[in-house]
């Protein structure tokens, strides 16, 4: 076999058991190493109703395609139940530990257990070890970063990293590699806290071995020159995702004092124009990707950030920018930089904040609730202290690190309005009301509130540019759609394209790298993976393995008992926008729940219930998962077979 | 003659060192001749960061914050064109 070593690693970290699984190339060609084949453990082998931070919770790490040597195959996969919202944890991080990990000859790892104190895992090619992490617990991801290179005498070493927050079980901790990419949203990091687990580094030596690699090579020479076609990448490489700041803002998009408005006279200072400007010292890039979008900055005092954390990018700029109203490179720069190093999702840290700013403002909560912090909107001095708050679990922070959801459920008084979460994760930087898609991904996302579901309807709306519209038509996205019309052609649109980004999500490729929007074609794609594997691989297989990935994961949380009632929006984005570009632009509830349910019959959903039907299952090659649903109480509708 | 004003954002703005761009053209000018002006302006390679080799663009030209077209509208003195690009997620 091609492209995959077949093996992925199993540790138990109760036992301290060490063990290898063994899978054929079916098995290989059906879930493709990443995503899908971490979805197949959660539903193979956890039961349902597991405590996520429990020593039965199961914890995934795939590579999937990463480390073909093309521009954007790197991403690394997690998948567990989340701790924040007791559904599906499904999240990727660019960066250099999915290449190492494959290059080491694994393409996953599969842990379950609690060790009975802090350790790391250590993998160095064929040899894995259990490594005591007691003198690493409590560090930052930085300081705990530089102590396992100097312990294993591995300076090359990659490494998935907690820190305080995922030791303190915040529910929303992330996982850090290289400190700047983050396996981000649904509290990975504590997953990995509550098992113990403070880090898993590998240093691999080895070699994948391709079909036809020159032809890979070819094609990303191919990609580098053409970079300069893509209106989105070349602003990728100028500036990075925090050009989208400007141009949010301008189209009433930008989420300013939480979610209330779309727009603010202050965005250009903290535009991406002006990061560059101010604190931009270069840009770093993934593993093998000629893009590189990563931002390194340079601050001063009052706001000094080690530049090893990396820089904001857009979502951060929007979450402890706009949203709560900061208008500082620098301070934003600051909590990019504290979330970075104690390993805490910037999104939800930051709509938690926004949250808790409004309660605050609405007299709601007041100093004798936050132990004396004045939450009030604009204080970077309050998000900073906060941010440090939550990760120790310190104060009012205790109650923030817990997630706006419960933290309004605990406050009440009708702060649960205030709220912008589905499924009890905080929405990304992105305003539904205007682009209506976003709130279908939102919506039906099995991970909670998640704008990375499918390329966004502004890219295809009355002024798309020729190019998007030019690429996109290999997956029958052909005609360009009003931004804020909500009909059955938006649905069949989220419909495709939610299965293009699954696929990448699915194969760990990033979606910086390909077509509709940016330069490789999705016969590239399909045409990279076919010299990779030897296999014929086609488009068609593909947007089937996305929609087979989003499938799994909809399974998997309709075992955990989430159902069509679950798949609803926050108040706030019933509510019209204040002010700007889209002032009174608001979702017709009754219109998007109509939307919604067209959108379970065109997926082969069950219309009542939201599940997956046994024909669609069977559609998919997942008829194995038949047996597995049935036994839940909102089944799948049995049809014959 | 008419005076306007050019908006830059993104690459655009980082290619050609400013927020905006202040020009004077002859009466009946469109935006797309406001365009050309700005490229005779520009150092080379800034052309292709707002239309492709095939001649397609790849900006959003909003006219004093609306959409517009960019071959047939005279342009009166005061107007602010605005060079934008996409909103893509991420």
């Amino acid at each position: 076999m091609h492209c995959f070593s077949g093996r992925v690693l199993r540790v138990d970290l109760t036992t301290g058991e060490i063990a290898i699984d063994e899978h054929d190339e079916l098995f290989y060609r059906r879930y493709w190493g990443g995503a899908c084949m971490g979805l197949y453990y959660l539903l193979t082998e956890m039961a349902p109703g597991t405590d996520p931070l429990g020593a039965e919770s199961l914890l995934c790490i795939s590579g999937g395609v990463a480390g073909v040597p093309a521009s954007g195959f790197n991403r690394v996969s997690i998948q567990a139940k989340s701790p924040l919202t007791e559904a599906l944890c499904d999240s990727q991080a660019a960066g250099f530990f999915g290449p190492e990990l494959r290059h080491a000859g694994w393409d996953g790892i599969v842990i379950r257990g609690k060790a009975d104190h802090p350790v790391y895992l250590w993998i160095a090619d064929e040899r894995v070890e259990i490594r005591d992490a007691r003198e690493l617990w409590g560090l930052t991801t930085g300081a705990a970063q530089v102590a396992i290179r100097s312990e294993l005498e591995e300076p090359k070493a990659r490494m998935l990293l907690i820190g305080p927050a995922g030791e303190n079980l915040v529910r929303f901790a992330c996982v850090l590699n290289d400190l700047n990419h983050a396996n981000g949203r649904n509290g990975a990091g504590a997953v990995f806290g509550s098992k113990n687990l403070k880090a898993v580094a590998v240093r691999g030596t080895g070699e994948l071995q391709f079909a036809d690699r020159q032809h890979i090579i070819e094609r990303n020479t191919w990609f580098a020159k053409h970079i300069v076609d893509s209106p989105d990448a070349v602003n990728l490489k100028a500036i990075g995702t925090e050009y989208y700041t400007n141009l949010c803002n301008l189209g009433g998009v930008l989420p300013t004092h939480n979610f209330r408005t779309g727009w603010s006279q202050r965005a250009e200072e903290i535009s991406g124009e002006a990061i560059k400007k101010t604190i931009m010292v270069k840009h770093e890039t993934c593993w093998r990707c000629a893009l590189g979008c990563k931002p390194v900055i340079a601050t001063g005092e009052p706001y000094y950030v080690d530049p090893a954390y990396g820089g904001p990018e857009y979502e951060t700029v929007a979450s402890l920018g706009s949203n709560v109203e900061i208008f500082d490179p620098a301070a934003i720069a600051k909590g990019n930089e504290l979330c970075n190093k104690y390993g805490m999702d910037t999104v939800s840290a930051g709509l938690t904040l926004a949250w808790a700013m409004e309660c605050y403002e609405k007299g709601l909560i007041s100093t004798e609730d936050t132990g004396g912090i004045a939450l009030e909107f604009g204080s970077a001095e309050a998000m900073l202290g906060m941010l440090e708050a939550i990760a120790f679990r310190n104060g009012f922070g205790d109650l923030l690190a817990e997630g706006s959801a419960r933290a309004a459920a605990s406050v009440g008084k009708g702060s649960e309005k205030l709220t912008v979460v589905v499924k009890k994760q905080e929405a990304a930087l992105h305003e539904p009301r205007v682009k209506t898609m976003l709130g279908l991904f939102y919506a039906l996302s099995e991970v909670g509130a998640d704008h990375l579901r499918a390329e966004h309807d502004s890219d295809f709306d009355l002024s798309a540019p020729e190019y998007f519209m030019r690429q996109a038509g290999p997956i029958g996205i052909n005609e360009r759609i009003e931004l804020t019309d909500l009909g059955p052609e938006k649905v069949r649109m989220y419909y495709v394209l939610s299965q293009h980004f699954s696929f990448l999500d699915a194969l760990g490729i990033c979606m910086f790298v390909t077509a509709p929007v940016r330069p490789f074609k999705l016969t590239d794609v399909a045409g990279i993976l076919s010299a990779a594997t030897g296999w014929e691989v086609s488009l068609y297989e593909l947007m089937k393995l996305g929609e087979k990935r989003t499938v799994m994961g909809r399974c998997f949380i309709a075992r955990e008992g989430f159902n069509a009632v679950d798949d609803e929006l926050p108040e706030r984005f019933y509510e019209p926008l204040v002010g700007g570009p889209s002032d009174g632009l608001t979702l017709d509830r009754d219109n998007f729940a109509a939307m919604k349910l067209l959108f379970y019959e065109m997926a082969g959903w069950d219309p009542a219930s939201g599940i997956p039907q046994t024909a669609k299952l069977h559609e998919l090659e997942l008829g194995w998962l038949v047996p597995l649903m049935g036994e839940r109480p909102h089944a799948v509708t049995e049809v014959p077979v | 003659m008419i005076a306007v004003a050019l908006e830059l954002y993104g690459s655009l703005r980082c290619a050609i060192g400013t927020k905006q761009l202040s020009l004077n053209l002859p009466d009946g000018s469109s935006i797309d001749d406001a365009i050309d002006v700005m490229l005779e302006q520009s150092a080379a390679g800034v052309e292709s960061l707002v239309r492709r080799a095939d001649g397609s663009s790849n900006v959003i030209v909003r006219l004093n914050g609306r959409p517009a077209q960019t071959d047939n509208v005279d342009l009166r003195s005061g107007d602010v064109i605005q060079l934008l690009y996409p909103v893509s997620g991420g």
